[in-house]
């Protein structure tokens, strides 16, 4: 791999520590959660050390998650508001899906979908958090019906962001280019150009 | 133990049927209300056979003692002084697991074999498999198992189901002076309950009745109350006690709803770059670029 | 009430002598006393002949409502009382309420409070009140309170319950606190006092029975 030093930089150290940080609980999480969710998926809890360690450290690294989720929330909230081009962007993202992406407006850092998985995620993690205090019984105890509410959310909730991280990750993997800027930090000029165009221009200063 | 295996009816989280050949009488276990003095023997006697003794508390102003149930009393009196009509009445109640015949928390429980139901009825937990999450507490209509503080596993009245399998009463009925606990097959329990219903009855307690609540199947542990038509007057026995919707969609419908759609994300996105091919970033914006460099 | 049914004795009950006893043999039915007869009233008793009702000797009547101008029959004059007791004997005006003390179920006597079990079933000392006295003192169930009598206190948790009522006592307003029996300094069971630092020194004329079961004290909530 070579590095360009006219590559462009796109996230931090601390930034790409962060999102890794909260992909590693994510998937240790998803993992341990679908052990208890469904009986196929029991084998799972082997993973931590059997069905105890799985039942203690799952709510733990729940509460890591959720921590490190919000330092990402506030340092990218102001990047991702919705804007008239963002919801043009999401009107046309079967073109972009199609393969077809040559004719999308122009976009910022983050383009309609991002944005959309942006909040799409910070809603998810919010509502795992306060239902995944619901279910924790080591340290809790609420009334009965609001930890059946909190069981019902907790899951449903969590199935749903397992798929919309499919997305996220696929996204990342399909588009070339883009994992990079996750793991190393930069991106190429020409990536810039081609997906984040209004971004290429504020970074460089040229048209 | 080998044989006890082909005892079970219902394993938790298990997906597959447990061995069925074997064809036992449901057995039940009768509180008559009406008869009960509120003596606690049977809750002596569980401590006894169990071989479980909770903390001295201290006394709440009530005669309820302990105030509740816990991981170490799983059976306890639940007085209520009624005065109607100038008339009152000691309702004591004997509070425990009510062995449903559709345990919620055996719904509930993600452990494969921690929540066991057998062919006769016996709903026990299997705590070697238990991983202390407290689904069960929120599956049972009832309230009834609790989660140790010592050993973070759940517990509640296993309706002595090591007396049981070797033909004996469970502790509380052997113990019970009045014979306010009776045991038998679920059949000769219902029968007997019919005679007390009917000397109730006669001595003025028109609405006297048998409480074997079917919104969850039936149960294995039933009463004998003098007001079968208000049961929410013995401290808090539910009126139509089923498993909460919450829990069936949950641990129901949900299950393979939310598999399948996982499993069609993960298996769209590698048909979609099969059949789409990746994004790459287009040769002339890299031609570009290069030349931008050259200059 | 049995007869004679030609052959033998039958009816309610069960002869206490040998059933097929004819009338005419003689034989007497009421085998513990030497006429072999029932008796209306006892010869060899401290008092009588006739059963009569006293007061306690702590009561919260001013008098016998039997023998309302005979202040000497208003308790028992034939009670072992001795020089010194009845000076500790307290009055209605400053000890309102009557206290009757009795057994739970679930202890026997002082010595089941050292049994881990019997501790658990009851586990600290109560006494308890009607709902109207528990109105009129401020006091809830579950509220520590000090019951005194004129010879000492004690200190116990207030159950309230409906079980005991206020009793109409010759047009006086009768308040009972129930005061069991079995705790103490010592044992599994919470530290309490001793019942019967309260109760007064009085034995029944006959048999020397305490008088355990009616006495006054106040409570009030601490």
């Amino acid at each position: 791999m070579i590095r360009n030093p006219k590559d462009l930089t796109r996230y931090n150290a601390q930034e790409r520590a962060n999102h890794w940080l909260v992909g590693i609980c994510f998937i240790l999480l998803a993992l341990s959660g679908l052990a208890f969710f469904h009986p196929a998926f029991f084998p799972l809890t082997q993973l931590f050390g059997g069905g105890v360690w799985a039942r203690i450290l799952h709510p733990f690294l729940g509460v890591v998650m959720a921590a490190a989720f919000l330092v990402m929330f506030f340092r990218f909230k102001s990047l991702n508001v919705m804007t008239a081009a963002d919801k043009e962007w999401l009107s046309r993202a079967g073109e972009m899906i199609d393969g077809n992406d040559h004719n999308m407006p122009e976009q910022g850092k983050y383009n309609g979908g991002q944005k959309a998985m942006f909040w799409a995620m910070s809603l998810c993690m919010l509502l795992l958090f306060v239902s995944g205090v619901f279910l924790w019984r080591a340290y809790f105890n609420l009334p009965v019906d609001v930890v059946r509410l909190g069981a019902v959310v907790h899951s449903a909730v969590a199935a749903f962001m397992i798929g919309v991280t499919f997305v996220h990750i696929y996204a990342a993997l399909w588009v070339r280019g883009t994992v990079r800027a996750m793991v190393y930090g930069t991106v190429t000029r020409a990536w810039a150009k081609q997906h984040h165009r209004a971004w290429y221009r504020q970074v460089t200063g040229k048209s | 133990m080998a044989l006890q295996s082909l005892d079970i009816a219902r394993r938790s989280a298990t997906t597959t049927p447990a061995p069925g050949v074997r064809q036992t009488t449901e057995v039940a276990k009768l509180i008559d209300v009406s008869t009960c003095i509120g003596c606690k023997a049977c809750q002596a006697a569980c401590m006894e056979w169990n071989d479980i003794r909770d903390e001295v508390g201290s006394c709440s102003g009530v005669f309820d003692n302990p105030v509740d149930l816990t991981a170490k009393s799983w059976t306890v009196m639940r007085f209520a002084e009624v005065e109607e009509k100038g008339k009152l009445e000691w309702l004591i109640r004997k509070d425990g697991c009510m062995h449903c015949a559709d345990p919620g928390c055996l719904k509930a429980c993600p452990a494969p074999g921690a929540i066991i139901q057998y062919a006769n009825g016996i709903v026990d937990f299997h705590q070697e498999n238990c991983i202390g999450c407290g689904y069960c507490v929120t599956g049972c209509p009832f309230n009834i198992p609790r989660i140790s503080q010592e050993d973070n596993k759940a517990y509640k009245c296993t309706l002595c189901s090591d007396r049981v399998a070797i033909g004996q009463a469970p502790a509380c009925a052997k113990a019970c002076p009045t014979g306010a606990i009776q045991f038998g097959s679920k059949e000769q329990m219902t029968d007997y309950a019919a005679k007390r219903v009917g000397d109730l009855k006669s001595r003025g307690y028109d609405k006297a009745g048998l409480y074997d609540p079917q919104g969850v199947g039936g149960t294995h542990v039933m009463y004998v109350l003098h007001h079968a038509d208000r049961p929410e007057l013995y401290r808090g026995l539910p009126g139509n006690p089923s498993i909460s919707p919450l829990v069936s969609l949950w641990k129901g419908f949900a299950k393979p709803l939310a598999s399948v759609a996982m499993a069609a994300v993960a298996l769209g996105s590698l048909f979609h770059f099969v059949m789409k091919g990746p994004n790459e970033v287009s040769k002339e914006l890299e031609d570009e670029m290069e030349k931008e460099d050259a200059q | 009430m049995i007869k004679w049914l030609g052959d033998k004795w039958g009816g309610n009950d069960v002869p206490d002598m040998r059933p097929d006893a004819a009338p005419d043999e003689g034989v007497m039915p009421f085998i513990m006393t030497p006429e072999g007869v029932a008796r209306l009233f006892a010869p060899a008793l401290a008092e009588g002949p006739f059963p009569e009702h006293y007061e306690p000797f702590e009561t919260p009547l001013d008098k016998n409502p039997f023998h309302p101008n005979n202040p000497k029959a208003t308790s028992n004059p034939a009670a072992r009382v001795y020089k010194g007791d009845m000076e500790a004997f307290g009055k209605a005006k400053d000890f309102p309420y009557v206290a009757t003390t009795y057994r739970l179920v679930e202890h026997f006597h002082y010595w089941t409070k050292h049994s881990k079990i019997n501790a658990v079933l009851q586990p600290e000392q109560f006494v308890e009140i009607s709902e109207d006295l528990a109105k009129e003192k401020g006091i809830a169930a579950g509220d520590r309170v000090k019951v005194k009598s004129n010879r000492g206190f004690i200190k116990a948790v207030a159950v309230v319950t409906k079980r005991i009522k206020a009793l109409d006592v010759d047009g006086k307003k009768v308040h009972t606190v129930g005061i069991p029996i079995h705790f103490g300094f010592k044992g599994v069971t919470k530290p309490g006092f001793i019942t019967n630092t309260l109760t007064p020194f009085v034995g029944d004329a006959n048999c020397q029975t305490p008088e355990f079961k009616a006495f006054l004290v106040n409570i009030e909530k601490i």
